[in-house]
């Protein structure tokens, strides 16, 4: 099996908190992997860690490059920019010129619905707009590693259905690319992961398909997997 | 993708335009006081009598235009030491730090990305400040000193730079109450001769005074604009500040880097 993520024994510990302990797992490509748990669990530190923005205290990553990143903050653009400015300038960050966006964006604007908050001045954007932009941003330049940090938290059921559709359609069975998508919504990490690790104060406690942690929990809903597997 | 240069700084540069013209009243206001700073000077050089004309001899007498060139490029030693650190806390602030870091662009180019802006600004308020004086106030400048004037100007730019990579480390590590940047800023107040010429100042601060970038460049800067120095007259300055790029300038970047990797290390370049 080819290996495009692999974590071994990766550690993190800010000041007396253990953020991620000896963490390990291998992924193939053309996996989607739902990182679910509590808050304080370790997803976000996991995700900055895979980013560059996070040193590990031990342990090992490699994971395909480039990376598009999208945080779970609100505060990550220019706010007396419009969407699209912004856009332009992180797009350019990445290698993209003016052609390219366009081209891409004319892809993405539908299914994130970005037509707004293009236009608008991002301090004016609602959180749901904010969001998109981000994970716009985090798919312009066409990533072999996608990460997601809660990227539906503050989404309406709409727009969730479609991001979902939209990253499951670019990253899903795709040979080189990945996705990571942490996420407190089980129904979510079960409808759309090819795989889910549960994490749980910094510890991977289970890791599988949808279908294997039901099995391994013996539970009949994701709710009762997670509380079992987690616990 | 790796980005071309050209093309992370221009991206930088339409940033920061589109940001600044966004104050638009803020920017108006800073025109509007460059001019009334220069009137202001204009009258106080009337106050200096044939008393200073000794020290002031060796800039051509003119004290208007010796204090109209220490204002005018004090500004570049403000870009050089601030323009890293302050670029960086703003990044902090606004929450986008962390979205530059993870863009693949190397260090250099995003540190070029953050002073280019100031340079050219503080470059459209020198131009400012030297026209109002000439075309207003009537001083007067010496084209024949521009390469000598450049050359200072260049290395003023790269012996800050090493300082401000040491003030910008400071921000990273913590966020606020960077003692380079204040240190330098209020020894140059005294000792970099803005205000009055560094000869009259008494021995032992004179000799303090050679270890602030800011004495040697406005020194070059004066020589050149105000005796038509050439490149070979400002030589003793260019080599100082020379000197100070080549020590300060990979200190600074060794600093840095360590800093950004304790950052990455604590998880706080996020931090605010």
């Amino acid at each position: 099996m080819a290996v495009a993520l692999e974590l071994d024994e990766l550690s993190k510990k800010f000041r007396s908190v253990r953020a991620l302990d000896r963490v390990s797992l291998a992924l193939p490509p053309g996996r989607l992997l739902c990182l679910v748990g509590p808050n304080g669990s370790g997803k976000t530190t996991l995700l900055k860690i895979l980013a560059g923005l996070v040193l590990p205290d031990s342990g090992r990553a490699s994971a395909p490059e480039p990376i598009g990143f999208s945080p779970g903050e609100e505060r990550s653009f220019y706010a007396r920019l419009s969407g699209l400015e912004n856009l332009r300038f992180f797009a350019a960050l990445r290698g993209l010129g003016a052609v390219e966006l366009e081209a891409r964006l004319e892809e993405l604007k539908n299914p994130l619905a970005l037509e707004d908050v293009l236009a608008s001045t991002y301090q004016k954007a609602s959180a749901g707009m904010k969001m998109k932009l981000s994970i716009a941003r985090a798919l312009l330049h066409r990533p072999r590693l996608l990460l997601l940090d809660e990227p539906t938290k503050s989404l309406d059921p709409d727009s969730c259905e479609r991001i979902r559709a939209l990253v499951k359609a670019e990253y899903s069975g795709k040979p080189e690319r990945l996705a990571l998508w942490s996420t407190h919504r089980l129904e979510e990490a079960w409808g759309l992961g090819t795989e889910i690790a549960l994490l749980s104060k910094g510890r991977l406690a289970a890791f599988g398909t949808p279908e294997d942690l039901l099995r391994r929990s013996g539970a009949d809903t994701p709710a009762g997997a997670y509380r079992r597997l987690v616990s | 993708m790796i980005p071309r240069l050209p093309r992370v700084l221009y991206a930088f540069l339409r940033r920061d335009a589109l940001q600044k013209f966004s104050y638009r009243t803020a920017f108006v206001l800073e025109v509007v006081s460059v001019l009334l700073s220069v009137a202001t000077f204009y009258y106080v050089a009337k106050l200096i009598g044939p008393a200073a004309l000794p020290a002031l001899s060796a800039y051509g007498g003119d004290y208007f235009a010796f204090v109209l060139l220490g204002i005018a490029f004090s500004s570049y030693q403000s870009v050089g030491m601030h323009s890293f650190s302050e670029n960086l806390r703003e990044e902090q602030v606004t929450g986008t730090l962390e979205s530059l870091l993870a863009a693949p662009v190397g260090l250099p180019a995003l540190l070029l990305g953050f002073a280019q802006w100031d340079i050219l600004y503080a470059t459209s308020q020198t131009a400012l400040y030297l026209l109002a004086g000439t075309a207003v106030f009537g001083a007067s400048f010496h084209a024949a000193g521009l390469p000598a004037a450049l050359l200072i100007f260049a290395l003023t730019l790269t012996s800050c730079a090493g300082l401000g990579l040491f003030s910008a480390a400071f921000i990273l590590m913590f966020k606020r109450g960077d003692p380079v940047a204040w240190l330098v800023a209020a020894a140059s107040e005294l000792l970099g001769g803005v205000y009055f010429p560094v000869a009259i100042l008494p021995d032992w601060l004179r000799t303090l005074s050679l270890f602030i970038p800011m004495t040697h460049s406005l020194e070059g800067m004066r020589l050149a604009l105000l005796k038509s120095a050439s490149v070979r007259e400002v030589a003793p300055q260019a080599a100082a500040l020379a000197l100070f790029t080549a020590v300060f300038l990979p200190l600074g970047a060794v600093f840095f880097r360590k800093a950004l990797a304790r950052a990455k290390k604590d998880g706080s370049l996020g931090h605010y």
